[in-house]
């Protein structure tokens, strides 16, 4: 994992269902729009904290780089992770989004 | 094939029963992830990218079909209609929830089959020629010493906490289809000087950050010694194998800093002062699993099959795959056929739903019910009449199962790499798949020849690139994938270690290096010479000239 440095989001995964989900600034979310930036090393610190803490929820909670204000991941990995598989469009996050605009 | 006693029946069942109330206590905060996390490896079941992932043991790759309709249904109920078979011979499926794990567990109980060492520093499930127990080339089926080995090492209380995984591969063949070399024991079936059974054992192989072909241990070794050998072998490293840095931790790093000399020495010693009749199976034990694997009935079939010879000269499609897809069997009028799970273009080792269905029926119709899942990721029906192979062929190709191309270009090996593992420095399937389509045409690919190309998506080496004729790591710099390519490994017979060819390659540049490459060698092959072998008798630095050349 790349080191820390600049805005992050707090990512991990739903306990029961194991589905990657965003902190939001007060809940999670399945999509990473949703996903508060946190700008400052001390906030992302005491975010964590706060994931780590609720392992009833969530798990393998990690900070993920942004640029500034916008909740999309820089990494080519944790931008996969907001989608699903690159080689199975049908499943994932992305599958969903796709069905919406189907609809 | 080998079916649960009592006692097989009662273990698993209680593991099913033991994780359903660790989930319970999970979810109610009786346990914290800390303390859930190694109970749940121990289950097989993993937290990857996008998901749970959980890992089911097939073991040494024999599954009836019974079995395989089941792990079919599984991915319809709980998961998304697939399942990806690994180089392990295991299956995995990449969308499980928690809360349906333990049904998971139960329903694999039902047929005789768990999640149980597919993690964690334990033996993990044994691995064995897919022809095991059919093959020509065969001195005697392995199976019986593999199904022993399985219930030694199931919840074996002294190397459950090994210093790290233990994988052992097992073969029955002089022609090595196990990769036994390069697994932290292999063992290869030979006779002694008075024709009785046993075992070539060999130590320190294995892949990933520290790639190492094995060396030998002891040169033969009576079938009913194995397991107190193995032990001992165990011990030697249980007790000495390094726990204070995970990466030299394996076996092949105590084999290589003792040396092969001393490393043996300990072993003979420790071996020595066993009291071999009380480690050693009980014979009526070794009678009852060697009848398990009791060859079925066949029939007295001719050697020629007219209704093979006619599809053969008038269904070019059906010769091709013929041609390329059968193994010579120990019985006449039999074949051994390989389902290749490459189709152009597809995703290396993956199965829908539809098509485990339609192995099973295909196993139960032409088969005794008998399926193998090989390490190179496809599927095996080791017992075919040959009369049957047209209309084996014909259900198999209205299912898309019918890719000609087993040992050819594109049989590529790829791990899941960063489409699903949350380990992978970079993508691995799309580089398959890319490979692939350009080697689509199936007269190059026959001109080609054999040539394994491995592709892992990260050190961990589950994709086997250390061993491929052309191997294909995927790596990350600056925030890029990259693909560093090493050339001449083989698991085979002379087993060798690819060698690193230079500077890494973008992914989209990987299919023209590749393409360069078979170009060298089809241009300097000489009569017969299959890649490695020209690759051998050239040398390294004259395909690395032309994978860079103007590139
Ligand atoms: S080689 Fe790496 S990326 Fe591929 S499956 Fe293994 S751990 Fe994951």
């Amino acid at each position: 994992m790349p080191k820390i440095s600049g805005p992050q989001i707090l990512t991990a995964n739903h306990l029961l269902s194991g589905e990657v989900v965003f902190w939001t600034g007060d809940g999670w979310s399945p999509d990473y729009r949703d996903a508060e930036v946190f700008p400052e090393a001390a906030e992302q610190q005491a975010a964590l904290k706060m994931a780590e803490a609720a392992s009833d929820v969530v798990v393998g909670a990690y900070l993920a780089g942004v640029t500034a204000n916008d909740p999309t991941p820089t990494h080519f990995r944790e931008a996969i992770r907001t989608r699903g598989p690159t080689v199975r469009n049908d499943l994932g996050k992305q599958a969903q989004a796709q069905a919406l605009q189907e609809r | 094939m080998y079916r649960y006693d009592d006692f097989d029946e009662r273990f698993v069942r209680e593991r099913v029963a033991q994780f359903r109330g660790q989930v319970e206590r999970r979810l109610s905060g009786a346990l914290t992830e800390d303390e859930f996390k190694p109970l749940r490896l121990m289950n097989g079941l993993y937290l990857q990218l996008h998901a749970y992932m959980l890992r089911v043991a097939i073991p040494y790759g024999m599954l009836s079909s019974h079995q395989m309709r089941q792990l079919a249904m599984i991915a319809d109920r709980w998961d998304r209609g697939y399942g990806h078979f690994t180089t392990r011979q295991n299956i995995q499926y990449n969308w499980p929830q928690l809360k349906d794990v333990p049904d998971i567990l139960e329903a694999l109980a039902d047929v005789e089959m768990h999640a149980i060492q597919t993690s964690g520093n334990c033996i993990r499930n044994v691995t064995s020629d897919p022809f095991a127990g059919v093959a020509a080339d065969e001195i005697e089926d392995p199976r019986p010493t593999a199904e022993m080995l399985r219930q030694w090492s199931s919840l074996h209380p002294e190397f459950s906490f090994l210093p790290r995984k233990f994988k052992i591969a097992i073969t029955g063949s002089p022609n090595d289809r196990a990769a036994t070399r390069v697994h932290d024991i292999g063992l290869r079936m030979v006779r002694d000087a008075d024709g009785n059974p046993g075992f070539e054992v060999m130590v320190g192989g294995g892949q990933g950050r520290t790639p190492m072909i094995a060396k030998v241990l002891r040169d033969f070794v009576p079938k009913q010694q194995l397991i107190a050998y193995l032990e001992a072998t165990m011990r030697v490293y249980n007790l000495h194998g390094r726990r204070d840095n995970k990466f030299k931790a394996r076996i092949k790093i105590l084999v290589h800093e003792l040396g092969i000399e001393e490393f043996t020495r300990q072993v003979e010693a420790e071996f020595a002062a066993m009291d071999l009749p009380a480690v050693s199976p009980d014979p009526a034990e070794w009678a009852r699993i060697e009848e398990a694997f009791t060859p079925p009935t066949y029939a007295a079939l001719p050697e020629v099959s007219p209704l093979f010879v006619r599809a053969y000269e008038t269904i070019p499609e059906f010769a091709a795959w013929a041609d390329i897809n059968l193994m010579p069997h120990k019985a006449q009028g039999y074949a051994g056929v390989t389902v290749s799970l490459k189709p152009i273009g597809g995703i290396p080792g993956d199965a829908t739903s539809d098509q485990m269905r339609i192995l099973a029926d295909a196993a139960d119709r032409f088969g005794f019910g008998q399926l193998r899942v090989a390490h190179e990721q496809n599927i095996v029906l080791p017992d075919v009449p040959v009369n049957d192979l047209p209309a084996l062929w014909r259900m198999l190709a209205a299912a898309g199962l019918d890719t000609p191309n087993r040992g050819l270009i594109t049989d590529i090996i790829a791990c899941p790499g960063l489409d699903y593992c949350s380990l992978a420095t970079a993508r691995s399937i799309p580089i398959a798949q890319s490979i692939s389509e350009r080697f689509a045409d199936l007269k190059r690919q026959r001109e080609i020849g054999p040539l394994a190309i491995k592709i892992s998506g990260c050190i961990n080496a589950c994709g086997h690139h250390h061993v491929g004729h052309i191997g294909v790591l995927g790596l990350e710099k600056h925030g890029q994938e990259y693909y560093q390519i090493t050339l001449g490994g083989t698991p085979e017979g002379d087993a060798a270690v690819g060698v690193n060819a230079g500077p890494g390659l973008a992914a989209e540049q990987v299919p023209e290096a590749i393409e360069r490459l078979v170009d060298h060698y089809l241009n300097e092959r000489l009569d017969g010479e299959t890649f490695l072998k020209t690759y051998r008798r050239l040398g390294h630095d004259a395909f690395k000239g032309a994978l860079y050349a103007a590139g």
